[in-house]
């Protein structure tokens, strides 16, 4: 038996994996246990996650893998500050400092807090990104594809893997960066670098891409092969503590938007602009890999994966016959990819595939906690609850939906990755108006604009949506069918908020302003109480669709315990609680006694 | 009374070496990054044809890279050099470290064992800094 700790961290979205004969076993990222969204620091919870889920002892790991090389990117580190020197030094310091204290002392961290003292793996990262794309993929042969802000020098990296090996072909390098690009634009519309580029993302289909062709003449060269340079002139991640410069601001003729303020069409236009320049960029490599492999299949990862408008467009477009992309695309999945690359390439274990599925299964490698627990937690702080029997609990929660009600699903283990697929997950019902709104404002305590996720049944998917496979991770963004479809009646000139809550379909919570969805399809096999939930709400009402979104408050990371749902269930304007099998109403349950004040502390994402 | 006194300030002390010791060590590791890395990246990158492009160059035909066999930064510079430097860096604070377990009275014999061996994991390393064409090792 061959155990592998993989772990990745320092940057943002520290996560720990622990694998065993080349299965992932436990997995979870680290912002679920100390409430940090994004947390960067070494992954201590998560690893200890992993070593008690498993019964693992520290002494029986054979291998530790971290998902970055540290000296090479230790060495970039040095070469962005020599190019920058004096308007680069205040922040080169910083990292250095940090460099030091964390990055080169993971094996001093390692032994401190679990007692580990053998070698570290240190696999590259877009090797560990790569890697956590191809091994869990079901295919036995894919061109790979990378894309993220930065891991050492590579920006993005195209790769070939067959069997249980795979390499890297191509790369472009630092500071050549489409992640970087579209964090600047993230940073530009007023959202937080690492952390809102989905919503910058969802403001895209508001606008109108009128400044693509000023993006591509003065920001980014891009050739037809995919590849890219930025022009530095105008972006001052470098050196300076800013993501863009003056120069950037004075092409678009305006300031930085303020966080929190009203959205402009402006930046609702260069939000649009800048979606399309990516999703551009994206197919063309996408075609170059294909050129590169030949291959017919296409693994992703990376946190540019994330951009799914964008994977959708190389589904449809791209010479790909099908494409899998690593649900937790970011940094976290640098930690499977680290244990799965030294278990594979390194260690030359030879790799299976389960038949009909995934290494990746259902991606719930969290933290799980049996009815009895539950119980014992509600009967502790007396909070009155309904046990449900087995074969009602899917009818219940189904009518609760259909009356309007939005519920917290509280079942099974936790999922990897930032996608909510069923296990932590606020459910509603998407055929009435009010839903995205009650959500946005009253529940998640979120922009108005942003659009909701439809969970639908795996075999109804082409009932509702232009789709023609199983979408399990919630990655793939197609149209509603046409015949669902509403006209609009807002104008196009119409605010942000006339626009965003206007009837779109029949199921509006979860059509965008464009009729699209980010779907997520859902079969018995990934979390069968979660598919019995909308099997049953299908019986109730003829829909097969509801909306499924993460079971948290903006800024917030997802819960992971039962006293972290009960909170957040007391906290917001959320009806109802299930938790495994117990059912609790709001109504029932005694005042929450907590400062009013929570929201103040929550820092905004 | 004076006893306890004198335990707490034996405690504190031993505390103080301790945190002393290991910023020494982040110290010293610290100086080998001013001193040495820095400058040889700095001569280094003072060579024609290896400073960062900054700009878009529209006589390239394609910004990709391909990655060399030894991993890729092969075709930019020896990654393998750098490794070794920092090692080395990283063998002193071993010494460092050895020395404060030595004082501490904990592990006495293998600490100065290590400490003593260290110069030879130099060797070693500057001779095979790869266990795999892309998978280091941190030791």
């Amino acid at each position: 038996m061959v155990r592998i700790l993989g772990i990745s961290g320092f940057y943002h979205d520290s996560a720990a994996a622990m694998c065993v004969d080349g299965r992932i076993v436990a997995a979870a990222q680290e912002e679920r246990f100390t409430r940090k969204k994004h947390d960067a620091r070494f992954p201590t919870e998560a690893i200890r996650y992993c070593i008690e889920e498993t019964g693992i002892d520290p002494s029986e790991i054979d291998h530790v893998a971290f998902y970055d090389n540290v000296y090479l990117s230790f060495d970039r580190l040095i070469h962005t500050f020599l190019t920058r020197p004096i308007a680069g030094f205040r922040s080169w310091f910083r990292d250095t400092e940090k460099f030091f204290s964390q990055n080169l002392s993971l094996q001093r961290r390692l032994e401190d807090e679990i007692g580990w003292t053998g070698d570290v793996h240190l696999t590259d990262h877009h090797l560990s990104h790569a890697a956590s794309a191809f091994y869990p993929s079901p295919f036995e042969s894919a061109a790979i594809l990378t894309v993220d802000g930065v891991g050492e020098w590579a920006t993005a990296s195209i790769g070939y893997g067959s069997g249980a090996d795979y390499e890297l072909l191509k790369e472009l390098h630092y500071p050549h960066s489409l992640g970087l690009l579209y964090a600047a634009f993230t940073y530009f519309c007023g959202f937080k670098v690492n952390s809102g580029e989905y919503k910058l993302m969802g403001l895209a289909p508001y606008g109108e891409p009128r400044y693509a062709q000023l993006i591509r003449d003065n920001l980014v060269d891009i050739k037809s092969d995919g590849s890219l340079r930025l022009n530095l002139d105008y972006f001052d991640y470098l050196g300076g503590r800013r993501m863009i410069n003056a120069a950037f601001e004075d092409l678009f003729r305006a300031e930085r938007r303020e966080p929190e303020t009203e959205i402009d069409q402006l930046y609702l236009d260069v939000a649009a602009s800048i979606q399309q320049v990516t999703e551009d960029i994206m197919l063309a490599m996408a075609r170059h890999a294909h050129e590169v492999t030949g291959s017919s299949r296409l693994c992703l990862a990376g946190g540019v994966a994330l951009n799914c408008v964008a994977t959708g467009r190389i589904l449809r477009e791209g010479p790909f016959d099908n494409i899998w992309i690593q649900p937790a695309a970011g940094d976290a999945g640098g930690a499977i990819g680290a244990a799965l690359a030294t278990y594979h390439k390194h260690l030359r274990y030879r790799r299976e595939i389960p038949e009909g599925s995934s290494v990746q299964g259902g991606s719930h490698w969290g933290p799980g906690f049996d009815s009895e627990e539950i119980r014992i937690f509600l009967d502790e702080n007396d909070y009155p609850y309904k046990e449900l029997a087995e074969s009602a609990r899917a009818t219940v929660v189904a009518d609760l939906l259909a009356e309007g009600k939005v519920l917290g699903h509280f079942s099974g283990r936790m999922e990897f990755g930032p996608r909510a697929l069923g296990a932590r997950s606020i459910l509603g019902d998407p055929r009435r108006d009010d839903t995205q709104s009650v959500m946005n404002r009253k529940i998640k305590f979120r922009e108005s604009f942003r659009p909701f996720a439809p969970a639908v049944l795996e075999e109804r998917i082409g009932d509702y949506f232009d789709l023609d496979r199983p979408s399990p991770y919630m990655l793939l963004v197609a149209q509603v069918n046409e015949s669902r479809q509403l006209p609009m009646q807002a104008a196009p000139q119409a605010s942000l908020r006339e626009r965003a809550h206007q009837r779109r379909s029949d199921i509006p919570a979860v059509t965008h302003v464009d009729y699209s969805a980010r779907i997520q399809s859902v079969s018995a096999e990934q979390h069968k109480k979660f598919y019995d939930v909308l099997k049953a709400f299908d019986t109730r009402t003829g829909c097969g669709v509801i909306v499924n979104t993460s079971f948290n408050v903006r800024g917030e990371p997802i819960v992971c315990t039962p006293q972290e749902a009960y909170r957040c269930f007391m906290r917001t304007d959320m009806d109802a609680l299930v938790l495994e099998d117990f059912l609790l109403l709001k109504g029932d349950q005694p005042p929450f006694d907590e400062a009013e004040t929570w929201r103040e502390d929550m820092p905004l994402d | 009374m004076r006893r306890r006194r004198g335990e707490r300030t034996c405690r504190l002390i031993e505390r103080s070496a301790r945190w002393v010791s290991r910023r020494l060590k982040d110290g010293l590791l610290f100086l080998v990054y001013i001193f040495v890395v820095l400058p040889v990246s700095a001569v280094y990158r003072m060579r024609p044809g290896h400073a960062l492009p900054l700009r878009p160059d529209p006589s390239i035909d394609t910004y990709w890279i391909e990655r060399g066999p030894a991993g890729g930064l092969s075709h930019v510079y020896s990654s393998d050099k750098m490794i070794v430097t920092l090692r080395r860096g990283s063998a002193i604070g071993g010494y460092i470290r050895s020395v404060t377990a030595a004082r501490r009275g904990r592990r006495l014999v293998p600490a100065l064992l290590a400490g003593l061996l260290a110069p030879l994991r130099w060797k070693k390393i500057s001779e095979s800094p790869r266990i795999d064409p892309d998978i280091y090792a941190m030791h």
